[in-house]
């Protein structure tokens, strides 16, 4: 690994104000050792996708309790991929059905956590997911 | 007849125990722990080392009247009675007996015509309290087709757009049929309030037969449930105006109901929850003194919601608690000194969670009960279950059925109504009441010295900083196994997780959309400009707006063409990136 930190957006997407579980990975993941940046609520994929860019992180973490993740999150991958920044490893997490699960993965996002998840796991996947970016981005 | 029963002396009452009584039983402890336990102990340890509550307080194997006499209980000055001060056995003088608690369903999605049914079978079933679930865009002030609303409407709720979508449900349901209807509405008071006012004309229904309730608690949204949309002076304007209109126009509704709730399940701690929110309330009514009302005309018309989730006897203890503190500090504060005044009553309400999993979600039935059942004992007056499959999604027709049913049962089997207080006296659950109390005065005078009010508290982040705290710490427990879930990390399960959370048809998005164009098209379009620009000159001579608001609502101005005009006027919150 890299000398430099991960670097990761914790992000809130849409009008959804339940952000008690988007703090505490935030916290988590700065406690592992991460650089954490927080959006605060009511973005939109857009303004996600320009900070995650400008900001240069390697995951996007989306907590969603709205029920709207199959409209935003698919936007995000899509965005991303625009704007070739797919390289940024997206995750997310919440009220999440998990019939819903399988296809959040097959459009690319690493993995969904729902509530009852441990953040040992959301870290030690957070680090999986920068060495998969490191590694795409020595391939490049 | 079990023989315990009949040499068993219930009453507990410390005054009557004298010094050398409760010498005796500090004696006879020292040697029971001494002689009886530590032996015990040395062969069967203990299952954790240490036994504590979410709060912090460490559980002790008994409790005595020793307990009771360390912590000065007196029982006149610490528990008195129903309905008089301290309050702590409860806010009226005969509670239950004459009295069942409100039943509260909280319910709606997609759009009105959907949601319609299920509101006229709660009805049936027996809900006395219907509460009105709002889809994000609605709470927050944008139409179904402001492009903020896109994927969000329909989906925490039901979309509301103009009065037209209240008429529809409401097509069959009648207000004096039904005991209360609630409206969250904390950042659009105003309106939550002008749809009960404007539906009561309609229907015919005088404001006394009836009773609007509103959370209008606007406060807590900057820190814990993030619906806030105007700066927070504005916002606490618009939450005031609703109370001074009940006041004056409708004084047995209860157009605020001040909420721990959202603070707790943020991280803060039951106690420092209530101490919170106690100091939100101050802001309330330090503004309608301002504007000329009396205290005891205000606190009447305010309900509580109190919260823990965590241990059953904090449950009981904490409305015992909260109502004893609530009256010290008002007559503190407010130099309140008749023990008659209404002012000094807090009148509990509670959502009931008990830690409710997403892994076999029909446990949280007994969660849910259990949780209903503390807080009903502890003296809450209005009780809300949640729905078991809370945790999925918005909640089916059935949970909605278990969670009136459960409330009911416990209304009305099972012997939990026929007295009131039934814990008074034990020697846990009054240890732990004054302990809670404790808790709760030196957090409200901690932050009421140091911040002068909860604004600035907020403003400083000091509430924030609790709350961040505490989520952290339940994280962590939960990772190490302190706070256990059956089916979860106790017992895990071998299910599969649950499937079949509610889906929106998206049909009915465009259902929604095409009736708000319909109502667009077919208003009054001179009275509609006329009523809103009636409310833009309203709010900026700082006047009440609720009747403005009633007046757009009959005109059918969208929800919101109403909070652009506030929009325009007041300006918006922006949100906190801190973590």
């Amino acid at each position: 690994m890299s000398g430099g930190k991960i670097r990761v957006l914790i992000a809130k997407v849409g009008l959804d104000g339940h952000d008690v579980g988007a703090k505490v990975v935030a916290r988590g993941l700065a406690d592992a050792g991460m650089e954490v940046i927080y959006t605060g609520l009511r973005q939109t994929p857009q303004t996600v996708v320009k900070i995650a860019v400008q900001e240069d992180v390697d995951i996007i973490g989306i907590s969603l309790l709205s029920g709207s993740h199959m409209v935003f999150i698919p936007e995000v991958i899509r965005l991303l991929k625009e704007n070739k920044a797919d390289d940024i490893g997206v995750f997310c997490g919440g009220v999440i059905p998990v019939e819903d699960i399988t296809e959040l993965k097959k459009i690319g996002v690493k993995d969904v956590f729902l509530t009852g998840s441990n953040m040992k796991d959301v870290a030690a996947r957070a680090r999986e997911i920068y060495a998969e970016r490191q590694e795409l981005r020595h391939a490049r | 007849m079990d023989e315990r029963d009949m040499t068993n002396n219930t009453t507990n009452d410390t005054t009557n125990n004298t010094t050398n009584d409760i010498k005796s039983v500090k004696d006879a402890a020292a040697k029971w722990e001494k002689e009886k336990r530590q032996p015990f102990i040395s062969e069967r340890p203990e299952r954790r080392s240490l036994y504590k509550n979410d709060l912090g307080h460490e559980i002790k194997p008994v409790y005595t009247p020793a307990d009771l006499a360390e912590r000065g209980f007196d029982y006149e000055k610490d528990c008195g009675f129903p309905g008089q001060p301290p309050y702590t056995r409860g806010a009226w003088a005969n509670m239950n007996r004459s009295d069942h608690a409100y039943i509260g369903c909280y319910s709606g999605f997609g759009d009105a015509e959907e949601t319609k049914p299920r509101y006229e079978k709660v009805v049936k079933w027996g809900c006395t309290k219907l509460e009105m679930a709002w889809d994000l865009p609605t709470q927050i002030g944008y139409d179904s087709d402001h492009i903020m609303a896109t994927g969000e409407v329909g989906r925490t709720g039901v979309a509301v757009d103009t009065f037209k979508d209240i008429e529809i449900m409401f097509e069959n349901i009648r207000l004096d049929q039904i005991k209360a209807l609630q409206l969250l509405a904390n950042s659009i008071g105003p309106i939550g309030l002008g749809i009960q006012i404007a539906l009561a004309r309609k229907q015919g229904v005088k404001f006394s037969a009836m009773q609007g309730f509103l959370q209008n608690d606007v406060l807590k949204e900057y820190c814990a449930r993030g619906t806030y949309i105007f700066p927070v002076n504005s916002a606490v304007k618009l939450s005031c105006d609703v109370v001074e209109w009940c006041i004056n126009n409708a004084p047995n509704w209860k157009p605020l109901c001040i909420c721990a709730n959202h603070l707790n399940a943020a991280g803060a701690g039951s106690h420092n929850a209530i101490a919170f929110a106690m100091c939100n309330a101050f802001v309330y009514i330090d503004e309608l003194i301002a504007r000329g009302y009396k205290i005891e005309e205000i606190v009447p018309l305010m309900r509580f919601l109190v919260d823990e989730r965590e241990d059953f006897f904090v449950m009981v203890a904490l409305p015992r608690a909260a109502r004893k503190v609530w009256e010290q500090q008002v007559g503190k504060r407010y130099g309140v000194t008749d023990p008659n005044s209404p002012a000094l009553r807090y009148d509990v309400s509670t959502y009931s969670h008990g830690g409710e999993t997403l892994t076999e979600p029909i446990n949280n039935i007994l969660r849910i009960g259990f949780s209903a059942l503390g807080y009903y004992l502890g003296g809450s007056t209005y009780i809300y279950c949640a729905g078991y499959d809370e945790a999925m999604g918005l909640t089916s027709e059935t949970t909605c059925k278990v969670a009136i049913r459960t409330n009911q049962i416990i209304n009305n089997e099972l012997g939990f109504s026929k007295t009131i207080d039934p814990f008074a006296g034990s020697y846990f659950v009054e240890s732990l009441t004054m302990d809670i109390a404790n808790d709760i005065t030196k957090q409200v005078d901690y932050v009421m010295k140091n911040y002068g009010d909860a604004k600035n508290a907020m403003d400083k982040g000091y509430f924030q900083g609790v709350m961040s705290q505490g989520s952290v710490r339940r994280q962590a427990e939960f990772e190490n196994g302190e706070r256990q879930f059956v089916s979860l990390n106790l017992f895990p399960t071998d299910e599969q997780l649950p499937t079949g959370a509610y889906r929106m048809d998206p049909a009915v998005e465009k259902r929604q959309l095409a009736r708000l164009a319909a109502v667009k098209k077919s208003r009054d379009q001179a009275r509609v400009k006329a009523c809103l620009d009636n409310l833009r000159e309203i709010a900026q001579t700082n006047r009440n707006t609720v009747d403005a608001v009633v007046d757009c609502l009959e005109a059918y101005c969208t929800l919101g063409e109403i909070c652009d005009v506030w929009r325009g006027v007041y300006g918006e919150f922006q949100t906190l990136t801190t973590f």
